[in-house]
């Protein structure tokens, strides 16, 4: 039986041994189609990672800057008033609140850290407060003072001599709520938990977990910042160019071509609509410090977005066959011919100058600015290339005579995180979006593509001192 | 050889030239194979095209243990199976035990492969897949079993139910044949 079942199989098996027939052209055509939109998918997801990244950066901006305005305001109301001296400072020595500063070690702080009253004198002590480099600086409290009456509402206040200074009428008088003293805190005082007490650090825990939630909100940092201050850096940036931040469309028209024969030839012709590609943006930067928060930045930049398009029209040029990039350019030629489905690519390279304020929203460690502004770029070049290389590369020039617009005019958006790797140097991160508000097309009056880039940018920066 | 190892290689780095000539190499052969599974030209393009993408997919996986040839046959017929499943209800037809008095070989000379292309076709669904697999792919009826998910006397029964089909078919032909030289 199994002999007789392998004569069977070998007689079928040979029956169709040389057995063959030619698909229909059609088969490999989309055959081709998918493998160009799975090419095209695979590029998407690698740029996907450079856009979760961005996205990821402008969300943690948008959520640390929410909560700083939110410290901020909410500062506004418990903010530790410094008073005038010439109508507060009354000296008066109030034996209870004396003992209470004296009798506890207590903690003071500035905006940069904390300071140690190490005295148990009645009137008079020493504070050691943290400064910005790590030291220590002291000053002597000359006066402790506490008021009941109802004028100042139980506010202590401190008299703090800077010991170069004699004049104590300045703004050393710092008053404030009876509240210093972790001992004195009565348990059901609503204002015993108060920002003053958060912010100054007498209520550990609750500092820890707003630290936590918020790290580094240290507001006062950015008020030591020069407003003189410049910088020169160099940029580099890469991410995705979206055309027209949709999807694409392929238009078709039918098309009537002469052959060489003499004959004529009616296909459907294809081109698609730009799809998806990369940009790479490298450049030099300048910026100022305008202010103890504010920035203004411009720089030079030279970029090169691609986009892909897929097309079956090529332009035969004195025996050279184009690579063709668009049904506006085919009206603008003479001899078309079809081809095989191809994917070509467009090449835009443009000079840009930027124009960007941001904003300090986290000062610390990690700076971080929110920046927005304009982009002026201007279009050198389009290089039109099969990706394939089986067709000549075309390079179209921008002008009069080009179809591309030489001026295009950008919004941005984005944030900057930076980081002081030692002495005047920076590094920052810098993710941004940038949309086209003009197209780079004159044949689109409407503007109806304006390209939108993703990117994430590397920046060295040198700050003068 | 070397040629086939250039096209290979031209597929891994995903260069359109080098699949389309890998396309164009072995298309034709697998367009029949595609046709026996199938019962038209426009669903054996669709199997073959859905093949071939599978194959420039996986080619990366391809180690060269088996020829190219019989590696995309592979994949062509895992493709056809996959399309056909849903279509697929097989049950066993007759009286296993019946089978082995089925010995009957079936005479193929003075057929042309397209004239036994067009009787497959006519197959009902499960028989022409298992006639295909058992008689032509020569599959085992355990291998069949286990390829898609049935009973081996179903895959015997159905196979016989298909051969004595193709007799009929074939016999047919022969007298046609046989009136039209008188």
């Amino acid at each position: 039986m199994n002999a007789q079942n392998n004569n069977s199989t070998n007689e079928w098996k040979e029956a169709f041994a040389d057995a063959q027939m030619t698909p229909d052209a059609h088969v490999w055509n989309n055959i081709e189609l998918e493998l160009a939109r799975s090419a095209n998918g695979s590029f998407k997801k690698r740029i996907l990672f450079f856009k979760l990244l961005a996205a990821a950066s402008v969300s943690l901006a948008a959520i640390i800057g929410g909560a700083v305005v939110y410290n901020q305001f909410t500062l506004q109301s418990d903010e530790i008033a410094v008073t005038d001296s010439s109508a507060d400072q009354k000296s008066l020595n109030n034996a209870q609140s004396t003992d209470q500063l004296s009798n506890n070690q207590m903690l003071l702080s500035d905006d940069k850290g904390h300071g140690v009253i190490d005295s148990d004198d009645q009137n008079e002590g020493t504070i050691h407060i943290a400064d910005d480099f790590g030291g220590t600086k002291s000053n002597v409290i000359t006066e402790v003072i506490s008021e009941e009456d109802n004028e100042h509402n139980g506010q202590v206040a401190m008299v703090i001599n800077d010991p170069k200074k004699d004049d104590v009428n300045s703004d050393n008088l710092v008053t404030s709520k009876p509240t210093y003293a972790s001992n004195s805190i009565p348990a059901n005082d609503p204002n015993s938990l108060d920002r003053i007490g958060v912010v100054a650090g007498y209520d550990m825990e609750l500092l820890d977990r707003e630290l936590n939630m918020v790290p580094r909100l240290d507001l006062g940092y950015a008020s030591n910042r020069k407003s003189d201050k410049i910088w020169l850096g160099l940029n580099f940036a890469m991410g995705s160019n979206s055309p027209t931040g949709g999807d694409t469309q392929e238009q078709a028209q039918t098309l009537e071509l002469s052959d060489a024969s003499g004959g004529f030839q009616v296909a459907e012709a294809m081109v698609s609509e730009e799809q998806q590609g990369s940009v790479v943006i490298a450049g030099v930067g300048v910026g100022k410090q305008l202010g103890q928060r504010w920035i203004l930045e411009s720089g030079l930049a030279f970029s090169k977005r691609n986009t892909f398009v897929e097309s079956n029209l090529a332009v035969a040029n004195n025996g050279r066959v184009e690579a063709l990039n668009s049904f506006g350019e085919a009206s603008a030629e003479g001899a078309l011919v079809f081809t095989d489905n191809y994917e070509l690519q467009n090449t835009y390279n443009s000079i840009s100058v930027p124009l960007q304020a941001g904003y300090l929203i986290v000062d610390g460690t990690l700076d971080l600015y929110v920046k927005t502004g304009v982009v002026n770029e201007f279009l050198l070049w389009n290089e039109v290339q099969d990706t394939d290389g089986k067709y000549n590369n075309v390079t179209v020039n921008a002008g009069s005579d080009s179809p591309y617009n030489v001026y295009i005019l950008n919004g941005s958006i984005g944030s900057e995180l930076r980081y002081q790797v030692g002495g005047n140097y920076h590094i920052a991160l810098v993710p941004q979006l940038q949309k086209s508000l003009n197209s780079f097309l004159k044949s689109d009056e409407n503007n109806a593509g304006r390209p939108l880039l993703f990117t994430v940018g590397l920046r060295f920066k040198y700050q003068f001192d | 050889m070397d040629n086939e190892k250039a096209l290979i290689e031209g597929c891994r780095k995903e260069k359109s030239e080098a699949q389309k000539k890998l396309y164009e190499a072995f298309a034709p052969k697998m367009l029949v194979v595609s046709l026996r599974y199938s019962k038209s030209q426009q669903e054996a393009e669709d199997i073959l095209q859905e093949a071939f993408l599978k194959v420039f997919k996986h080619i990366k996986d391809f180690k060269g243990d088996s020829s190219l040839y019989y590696w995309i046959k592979r994949i062509v017929i895992n493709t056809a199976l996959n399309s056909q499943r849903s279509k697929l209800y097989l049950f066993p037809m007759v009286d296993v035990s019946t089978l082995n008095h089925v010995d009957d070989a079936i005479d193929l000379k003075g057929l042309a492969w397209q004239d036994l292309l067009q009787m497959i076709q006519e197959l009902p669904a499960g028989c022409q897949v298992i006639f295909n697999l058992f008689a032509i792919e020569g599959y085992s009826h355990k291998e069949i079993a286990e390829k898609l998910n049935i009973s081996e006397g179903t895959s015997k029964s159905q196979f016989a139910r298909a051969r004595a089909l193709m007799r009929e078919k074939i016999e047919k032909e022969e007298r046609m044949t046989y009136e039209r030289a008188k």
